[in-house]
């Protein structure tokens, strides 16, 4: 490898790091803090506590504590090398660069091989089988970067850990004694399947890579919200499937566009929404609402058709749970980009507030909190409702209870994301839109052990966490008056 | 309605706007009457399209005022608003939306909508009415976004770099329609561009902005009447310029020096010692950019 090779794969390596610095964001820095905090901690009550609180289930916990967070920066380390290298794969550096598609698969695999075995080596050298652990690592980072570019894959994180659950651990345990038998053989085929994934993922230039080359890179803007190409426009789609997005959104979006400015009495405001783009419109939101559940529920009725009675009354409480979750999830996260979706369209927005009747200044900033807020909720109360019928019509208990007053404990809160401070609202990024999500899953926790601990009721906690929303809300509209008109958004951040 | 030439429809002053440690506009004034054409030019990064959304209230200034027909920017009435049409840097707009839909949204906002126009500049420039903007090529975006801008007949016209992606003859074209607007209805137009072909052939006025501010505005023809350009040495040029009272242009001591004289009809005579030639507006571009 000349010096040339293996400089450019370096700065290959450091681009996401670089790509933060350049953008000035300091969230990185505080997660950094906040892993190395977590790891520190666990480091220093192995270190320092008495063996005798150390032992048995303890050792392991503060094992995994000093794990965790080395496992939370590497696992968004590589997601952020994996998305960085998927955007500068671009179809004509691919053609014309030399050694362009070689270097960026060579700088995937050193970085894929480095943190498998850096992450499995911590619970290896203290349970045993390090490289198990390294190549289960491995799997799951090939896993994280092959969902980036073929999505579809995502499916594996909701079937693998239904079929481990079904078979009353029977795959795992099936895993577990192919690994003792033949190991490296099991080595060798994870190996070989990461290496062929990791460089399938990388593309030459060719025709094909030219047709889905757009459709990763929206992907990726609706993921992470970055502006990686300030020259391109990013359709203000909707996140579905372009044949759904054009069939189903579309449609129902250009029939109430026409309604709409066919009548000149029709609401500045709701004419206003409309110029918004689709992709925050609440026409797009219906076929959301409608598939989630669609999707989620047909992967339960096959689960549920497919086995027998005895082995369904097993597993479909914890469906039901995967399945309520996973829909919820899909749902409200959508509702929760909507701002950041909003940046998509900021170049009409300057268009749009020079119109007569759209309001500017206090009024405008109020009502897209309104709106955006009523969206929200209108959406997440239909998915706990549909939760709830789910719940009712299977008639069995889920893994932790019912599920469905937990969820709207961790969901509804969330309305306050929807009031911000929407002039210098910086462009969503992943960090942004997993901020909201993991505050959902946290705060669900956090009701499901108060719940299960204290015997604290859903609704007292609900109440608390609905209270300090809905007062941050109040303070928000209370603020908006002295704040910059909305929009064109984000154009002081 | 139709303005009197006396009206001022542009009015800013001290106009103060820096991105971080960056000024961009720094007390920039600027005012335009009813019904003038003004060019504004500068070079890449000079703030052309920042002092444009300033002066359109998309952007707050630091410091300084901004008004449009009297009324501050920030807070422009109804009425005022349906008086402006904006064709912004980048026409590629509302890609979702097919052309008509486009229009028929526009329209339903205006109270005055020309629909023959639209429909004749539609079938002159033969853009598709079915097609969604996002699918049309770049400068069938921008004759549509020109034919939103100019569909509610406004008062005050603001174009930015309107025809970047324009062919000669689309160029043409679009100058033919913005001149018989500015006959018609005494239009004012603030016209950013880079192409001073286009700007001799339909600019009356012309703006140079640099380090913040208009460093000179003036009609176009006078400017090119009362500026030379002079030739010899450093010494013998300072003493014919302090001689018959010119005034430097240029601001790079390596460019050709370019004098404006307070006189147009009175132009020094070349001597021996100096030479004195008619300038081109590119070389009053390069002169006053700097």
């Amino acid at each position: 490898m000349t010096h040339n090779e293996f400089s450019s794969i370096v700065r290959i390596l450091l681009s996401p790091w670089q790509r933060r610095l350049n953008q000035g964001r300091s969230s990185l820095l505080v997660i950094v803090g906040l892993c190395a905090l977590l790891t520190l901690g666990g480091l220093l009550a192995l270190v320092l506590l008495p063996r005798s609180v150390t032992a048995g289930r303890a050792h392991f916990f503060f094992v995994f504590l000093a794990w965790v967070g080395p496992v939370i920066l590497g696992l968004l380390g590589w997601w952020m090398l994996a998305s960085t290298v998927l955007q500068q794969n671009h179809p004509t550096f691919a053609r014309l660069v030399p050694g362009h598609a070689a270097r960026l698969r060579t700088a995937l695999l050193v970085a894929w091989l480095l943190l498998s075995l850096s992450l499995g080596a911590g619970p290896g050298s203290c349970v045993g089988a390090p490289l198990a652990w390294s190549l289960m690592m491995a799997v799951v980072l090939t896993w994280f970067a092959a969902v980036l570019r073929w999505p579809v894959l995502g499916i594996c994180g909701v079937v693998f850990p239904v079929l481990g659950k079904t078979g009353r651990g029977v795959l795992f345990a099936d895993l577990q004694s192919a690994w003792l038998d033949h190991a490296v053989l099991v080595a060798v085929l994870v190996l070989a399947a990461g290496v062929a994934s990791l460089c399938l993922m990388v593309q030459s230039g060719d025709a094909r890579h030219l047709a889905t080359f757009e459709t990763c890179r929206r992907r990726l803007d609706l993921l992470s919200g970055w502006r990686w190409s300030q020259g391109a426009v990013p359709l203000a789609s909707t996140g579905l499937p372009k044949w759904l997005d054009s069939r189903v959104n579309r449609r129902l979006y250009d029939w109430w566009l026409e309604r709409l400015v066919a009548r000149r009495s029709s609401p500045v405001s709701a004419r206003l929404l409309a110029g918004l783009g689709p992709a925050t419109h609440w026409t797009s939101r219906v076929s959301q609402v409608v598939l989630a559940p669609l999707v989620f529920g047909g992967m339960f009725a096959v689960v549920a058709a497919a086995f027998s009675r005895e082995f369904r009354q097993d597993m479909l409480p914890f469906v039901l749970s995967v399945s309520s979750l996973g829909m919820l999830l899909a749902v409200s996260a959508t509702t929760l980009q909507t701002t950041g979706q909003l940046q998509q369209t900021r170049r009409e927005q300057a268009l749009l507030v020079l119109l007569p009747g759209v309001p500017r200044g206090t009024p405008l900033n109020r009502w897209l909190g309104w709106r955006m807020s009523l969206d929200f909720i209108v959406v997440a109360l239909y998915a706990l409702g549909v939760c709830w019928a789910a719940s009712a019509l299977v008639g069995v208990g889920p893994v932790v209870g019912d599920p469905v007053p937990a969820f709207a404990v961790a969901l509804l809160p969330q309305v306050a994301w929807q009031w911000r401070r929407w002039s210098r609202l910086s462009p969503a990024t992943g960090g942004s839109v997993l901020a909201a999500m993991f505050t959902s899953i946290l705060l669900g926790v956090a009701a499901v052990a108060a719940q299960q601990v204290d015997g604290m009721g859903y609704l007292a906690i609900g109440a608390v966490s609905m209270t300090a929303a809905l007062l941050y809300c109040a303070w928000r509209w209370w603020r908006m008056a002295g704040e910059p008109t909305a929009l064109p958004m984000g154009r002081l951040a | 309605m139709t303005m009197s030439t006396n009206d001022t429809c542009l009015d800013l002053r001290g106009l103060k706007l820096a991105f971080g440690t960056q000024r961009v506009l720094d007390g920039l004034d600027w005012s335009l009457p009813a019904g003038r054409v003004v060019g504004l030019l500068g070079r890449n990064g000079a703030g052309k399209t920042t002092l444009i959304e300033a002066l359109l209230g998309l952007r707050e200034p630091d410091a300084g005022t901004a008004l449009l027909f009297g009324q501050p920017s920030q807070a422009l009435p109804d009425d005022v608003r349906a008086r402006i049409g904006y064709v912004p840097q980048r026409s590629d707009l509302f890609e979702w939306l097919t052309a008509d839909q486009l229009l028929a949204y526009f329209r339903s906002f205006y109270p005055r909508w020309n629909t023959a126009k639209v429909d004749g500049l539609m079938s002159r420039w033969d853009i598709a009415r079915d097609k969604p903007v996002g699918k049309l090529s770049g400068g069938q975006q921008q004759r549509l976004s020109i034919i939103r801008a100019l569909a509610h007949e406004p008062d005050l016209l603001v174009l930015d770099e309107p025809v970047a992606s324009l062919d000669p003859a689309g160029r043409r074209e679009f100058l033919a329609e913005l001149v018989e607007q500015v006959v018609d209805r005494h239009t004012a137009v603030v016209f950013s561009t880079h192409i001073l072909s286009d700007l001799e052939r339909v600019a009356v006025d012309v703006a140079f902005l640099t380090g913040g501010r208009i460093a000179l505005h003036a009609p176009l023809d006078e400017l090119l009447e009362s500026s030379v350009r002079l030739g010899g040495a450093p010494a013998d040029i300072e003493r014919f310029v302090k001689q018959y009272r010119l005034h430097p242009l240029s601001r790079d001591a390596r460019a050709p020096v370019i004098a404006r004289g307070i006189d147009a009809a009175v132009m020094p005579p070349a001597t021996p010692a100096v030479s004195v030639d008619a300038v081109t507006l590119e070389e009053l571009f390069l002169a006053l950019t700097a």
